[in-house]
């Protein structure tokens, strides 16, 4: 299941979860709506380990400028409520979900003070 | 949406494309979409902006997105389509 964001819960959403797939979209754009059902796929697999969530960048002008999403589709991976990878455009769903795995894998250093 | 305006709008982009040595996006329903994108951002902005680029609403930093955009020769020539899809090498 995805999460809608708007300009008005994306930064409660993405600091309130410990890991979101953020999906950059808007209603215009095919690589978007191809994308869209490819992430919603592979969303299923990762139910319990990563949020996904989308943000219709039309109408959440203030996310979309604070992230610099200039182009789209946009995808990007936030960790405690900050951003620590992403991608534009159209990839394959094997390639979206070992970066995945990649980005969502414990790092040494985490949780340690 | 007139049914007329984006066929219109594919026929004009599928001349430029072969005027400029690529094509059109073979998919109708690919072009379609972004056909009704450029004349939603056309009535909303004043210009056939690119779907695929954030418009920020300053005429100045957004001219280079009016499509066809700047960058798309570049990126058919590198990815060997725009960054939307609409034209392929």
């Amino acid at each position: 299941m995805f999460l809608n964001l708007s300009d008005q819960n994306f930064e409660e959403t993405i600091k309130k979860e410990k890991l979101v797939l953020v999906d950059f979209w808007t209603e215009w754009c095919s690589p978007c709506l191809i994308l869209g059902p490819m992430l919603e796929k592979v969303a299923e697999e990762y139910k319990g380990k990563i949020v996904f969530a989308k943000a219709n960048l039309d109408e959440n002008q203030i996310a979309g400028g604070k992230y610099n999403i200039d182009r789209i589709p946009s995808i990007i991976i936030f960790k405690d409520g900050n951003p620590i990878s992403g991608f534009i455009g159209l990839r394959p769903e094997s390639e979206i979900k070992e970066w995945i795995e990649k980005n969502i894998q414990p790092k040494e250093n985490d949780g340690k003070q | 949406m007139e049914n007329n305006e984006i066929e219109q709008i594919i026929a004009e982009y599928a001349e430029y494309a072969q005027k400029n040595g690529f094509r059109l996006n073979p998919n109708k329903e690919t072009i379609k979409t972004l056909a009704k994108g450029l004349l939603e951002n056309e009535k909303k902005y004043g210009e056939r902006y690119c779907p695929c680029r954030r418009i920020i609403g300053n005429i100045e930093e957004d001219k280079d997105k009016i499509c066809p955009c700047e960058q798309s020769h570049e990126e058919i020539k590198k990815n060997g389509q725009c960054l939307c899809g609409l034209f392929l090498k």
